[in-house]
């Protein structure tokens, strides 16, 4: 039969798995330890062109995230359910990296391509105390999803203007490779953390 | 030329769209599909209709043809070039090199193995855009033209259950709808921009569920049961990542209207 029904039905099944997501296997003490897979810097998300601009309103392409470690999340900020914990998520992980809270960037992108503008971002930005080393952009429709494909983040907009959407914190390494990925809201901020400190002493 | 002769023109022959700036200007035929509300097949509270403004689609899927075009004028998406990131290891596996499709009969065929990360790009360089999923799903609902196909769904089904030619049919070889679009059932899947929407079941629990295809759950809540095709559609596009490239999946770009 038919390869393309074999294919779609393979596709369909392998819809229907889950990922396990590895820290829900660890135990929330230090020696949670993930094992990196070598990074393919050929899996850069770094080569793609797509512009965005910060909360600053500063133009920028994700390669200018080169250097350092990158914890990124998607939100938008009239979000009052996941979003304001997915911060907090990522503000632990900040905390939990202790003296080298500052090696690295926190990222946040919107969905909200219409509403979250550069001075509503940065308003958020100051309403929940992120210092310098966090980064919020907008960027255009087109852009915005095509991150989201390469962070495997689903989401869909609503009637309402609201989005429902995929909670996830993902780490790239220093040159743009999606290295690692925590899937759920409250994970222990320790196993990123720990993620953190092996790209920054590699 | 007569001014009724030009309204004649304007009014009957499908909308062209010139690229800009580019060394080979590349037509293609786009065809205005009406607003109109679309119901998602997957419904939940918040999302039961999405108002689809008018647009314009392009007539038929992309063929192998206009893609060795885009190859040939952007060499990162050649064979041999492409990023694995972009698009996976099948990408354009069914031509014979980089820059030959090899066997004729696929040159007017919709060009497969390709990823949405590539049908982005392809549609952004002739100056347009991917159709939403809603837009994609709203234009596939538009009636056949003629007497041939009595019932669309039943067509869709039928094709769903056929195994598909290692060479594909041409494009235009199916059916053309009441917004003079071809093959919107029974040629190939195609990739839409949203693909990654979430599909969420109606009594979801704070937050996001995920309606488990073809586990049983979330059935519930669609608005024709009897539109299985739908589903497969749904099924396929939530089990894809943007660098896949399949050997039924291709794409047709969409544009804005020009206000």
């Amino acid at each position: 039969m038919k390869k393309s029904s074999i294919l779609l039905l393979s596709l369909l099944v392998l819809g229907c798995t889950r990922i396990e997501s590895p820290n829900s296997l660890l135990s929330r003490k230090k020696e949670a330890v993930v094992q990196l897979a070598p990074a393919d810097t050929s899996n850069s998300i770094y080569q793609t062109s797509d512009h965005f601009v910060t909360e600053n309103k500063e133009q920028m392409i994700l390669k200018d995230l080169r250097g350092k470690p990158v914890v990124v999340s998607m939100i938008f900020t009239s979000c009052a359910g996941a979003c304001p914990r997915l911060v907090a998520d990522m503000k632990n992980i900040e905390k939990a990296m202790r003296k080298d809270k500052d090696e690295v960037t926190y990222l946040l992108v919107s969905f909200d391509t219409e509403r979250d503008s550069a001075a509503v971002l940065k308003a958020y930005a100051k309403g929940y105390e992120l210092d310098n080393h966090w980064i919020l952009l907008h960027g255009s429709k087109a852009a915005v999803r095509s991150l989201s494909v390469l962070l495997n983040v689903s989401y869909t907009k609503e009637s309402n203007g609201f989005f429902t959407h995929e909670n996830k914190v993902s780490v790239l390494d220093q040159n743009g490779v999606l290295r690692f990925q925590q899937e759920g809201l409250g994970q222990n901020p320790e196993v990123i953390a720990d993620v953190l400190h092996q790209l920054l002493d590699s | 030329m007569n001014k009724l002769l030009l309204n004649m023109i304007l009014m009957f022959f499908p909308v062209i769209i010139l690229s800009q700036g580019r060394a080979i200007a590349q037509k293609v035929e786009m065809r205005r599909v009406s607003s109109g509300v679309y119901e998602p097949f997957f419904k939940n509270e918040n999302l039961k209709k999405i108002q689809v403004d008018a647009f314009l689609l392009g007539e038929t899927a992309v063929t192998n043809a206009d893609y060795l075009a885009f190859v040939k004028a952007n060499p990162e998406w050649r064979r041999s070039n492409v990023s694995s990131l972009l698009a996976d290891k099948n990408y354009l596996k069914h031509w014979e090199s980089d820059l030959k499709i090899g066997n004729d009969e696929l040159y007017n065929a919709p060009v497969v193995y390709v990823s949405w990360f590539a049908a982005r790009a392809y549609c952004e360089w002739q100056g347009g855009r991917l159709p939403t999923t809603a837009e994609w799903e709203f234009a596939a609902e538009g009636a056949p033209l003629g007497e041939q196909i009595e019932n669309l769904t039943k067509f869709a089904m039928k094709w769903n259950a056929e195994p598909r030619p290692d060479i594909l049919p041409a494009v235009k070889s199916t059916y053309q709808n009441e917004y003079g679009l071809y093959d919107m059932n029974g040629l190939i899947w195609e990739w839409t921009f949203d693909f990654n929407n979430i599909v969420q079941s109606a009594k979801g629990k704070n937050g996001v569920t995920r309606v488990e295809f073809t586990c049983g759950a979330g059935a519930l809540d669609v608005s024709n049961p009897d539109d299985y095709p739908a589903y497969l559609r749904y099924g396929l596009r939530s089990s894809l990542k943007g660098n896949y490239c399949i050997s039924t999946l291709g794409f047709r770009c969409a544009a804005h209207l020009k206000k």
